[in-house]
């Protein structure tokens, strides 16, 4: 047993097989179907997801995150107007996600001047480092608690516009 | 059970039909079906309601699921009374099924779950409605909610989504393997992805008096509200929906613009549903995330409109 690496063949739009007898024997044939339902199960067709939001200063939001199987991290990006920190963190998670932004309010705290900050997709347990939703691979569907904190009590000033998880598709043990 | 992936080099010239790897292909068949969810909505704010009254907290989309697989919404809560209920309803705009749950905790987690009988799946989504009762007096307060497809088992033959299961005992040791079984094992996981597109974006506020919330505008110009972002989609050309519910106070109605990467989308004059399709690349879709947009105006009459849900969804194709 051996790892086995995501399957990468878009689900949708659908592709109908059209297959006409008599079709020759060929290993292919099951090697191809595997291949499919891999995909159907990794990141052929399980995307990330956005939540929108205007959280304000001194707001906690606690979110169920949809995690495919074979991922264990997730590529945060949160898109942020104005100052303050930011801190992410899930029941598997070592470090928190943490960002600190500082500067001029009047400059900054402006829907349009909203920008966006985000970990790398390395995995890893560094705070820049995408966010541990599972503590070790599994082949299942499944959902963790995230917490979304933001803090700017000595300025007073930005929203958190949105939060997106991005998975991680991993080669794992088959 | 659930999907167990099969090992590298399983599939080998001379592979019978009865050995363990074809059987491994064909359980995943039926466990993918079982097991593969959708998410339709991920919801992040507060939605409240005080006193014994039903009230409407907020409104999605549901799209496809011509199969009637079960949505469920997963919710957080708090409440200061003994008890409080929540209820799911997943309609078309005339026929509606229901489900409700009742909360005892003061906070905890919980949910809800629908399994549509009455309404039917179509090119058209259907909508759910989440309303909140509490005890007279008392509050009961969401923090947070998940919608989703939850999957059961299919059904015998084929199903409106064109899935169908396959046997794992056609056929006798050594004998041919019917081409038909191979088709249908590449098709159903397309469409086991098609029957439960996901949500790749989702916004929603608590409905309410249009003259409040956190988006609402009486301005005939279009307001920057706020900065959406989108996942990382692929690389293929796809259909994706918008699908938006507006409240009105008095006659007004709503355009909506929504900027995704190289998209612009428009929806304009009306309220309540609103909602079309539009087709991208992930390229596309991913592009200056940072100028992404949604703006909203009043477009016609007078009063006041507000953004209570966007939702971007892969559309079913």
């Amino acid at each position: 047993m051996g790892l086995k690496a995501p399957g990468y063949t878009p689900m949708s739009p659908t592709q109908a097989a059209a297959f006409v007898d008599p079709v020759p024997a060929n290993a292919a044939h099951p090697g191809g179907v595997d291949a499919i339902q891999h995909a159907t199960a990794t990141a052929g067709h399980n995307f990330g997801i956005t939540v929108g939001m205007l959280q304000r200063d001194g707001e906690t939001m606690t979110l169920a995150v949809p995690v495919p199987p074979s991922v264990v991290y997730m590529r945060l990006s949160v898109v942020m107007q104005g100052v303050g920190t930011v801190s992410i963190d899930s029941t598997n998670n070592g470090a928190a996600k943490e960002w600190a932004i500082t500067g001029p309010k009047q400059y900054q705290d402006f829907p349009m001047a909203a920008f966006v900050l985000g970990t790398t997709g390395i995995p890893g347990d560094l705070t820049s480092s995408p966010l541990k939703v599972r503590s070790s691979a599994a082949w299942t569907w499944t959902t963790e608690v995230v917490t979304v904190t933001f803090t700017s009590a000595a300025s007073g000033g930005g929203v958190i516009h949105a939060v997106c998880f991005d998975p991680i598709f991993e080669a794992q043990l088959v | 059970m659930a999907y167990t992936p099969i090992d590298n080099g399983s599939f080998i010239p001379g592979t019978p039909g009865t050995s363990t790897a074809w059987d491994s292909v064909i359980t995943n068949d039926g466990q993918l079906y079982a097991s593969k969810p959708a998410t339709y909505a991920l919801a992040s704010g507060t939605f409240v309601v005080s006193g014994s009254s039903e009230t409407i907290v907020a409104y999605f989309g549901l799209p496809a699921n011509y199969d009637q697989q079960t949505i469920q919404v997963l919710f957080g809560y708090n409440q200061d009374g003994g008890t409080a209920t929540v209820k799911l309803q997943v309609t078309d705009g005339s026929a509606a099924d229901a489900g409700t749950t009742t909360v005892t905790s003061a906070f905890g987690s919980g949910t809800v779950s629908v399994t549509p009988s009455s309404t039917s799946g179509s090119s058209t989504p259907r909508y759910g409605i989440l309303s909140l009762t509490a005890t007279a007096g008392k509050f009961i307060a969401l923090g947070s909610f998940l919608v989703s497809l939850v999957p059961t088992t299919a059904r015998a033959g084929e199903s409106p989504s064109r899935y169908a299961g396959v046997s794992s005992t056609w056929a006798a040791t050594e004998a041919p393997i019917p081409s038909g079984v191979v088709e249908r094992l590449r098709n159903n996981p397309f469409y086991v992805a098609k029957d439960r597109p996901s949500a790749i974006y989702s916004w929603l506020d608590m409905s309410q008096d249009p003259r409040g919330g956190l988006v609402y505008t009486t301005e005939t110009a279009y307001q920057f509200v706020v900065r959406p972002f989108v996942p990382r989609c692929p690389p293929v050309s796809k259909t994706y929906r918008v699908w938006a519910y507006v409240e009105r106070y008095n006659t007004a109605k709503a355009s909506i613009q929504i900027v995704v990467g190289n998209n612009l989308i428009e929806l304009a004059d009306d309220f309540g549903i609103m909602t079309t399709t539009f087709v991208s690349t992930g390229g596309a879709m991913n592009a200056s995330a940072g100028l992404n947009e949604i703006r909203l105006k009043l477009s016609s009459g007078s009063g006041s409109v507000a953004l209570r849900t966007l939702q971007i969804l892969e559309e079913p194709s």
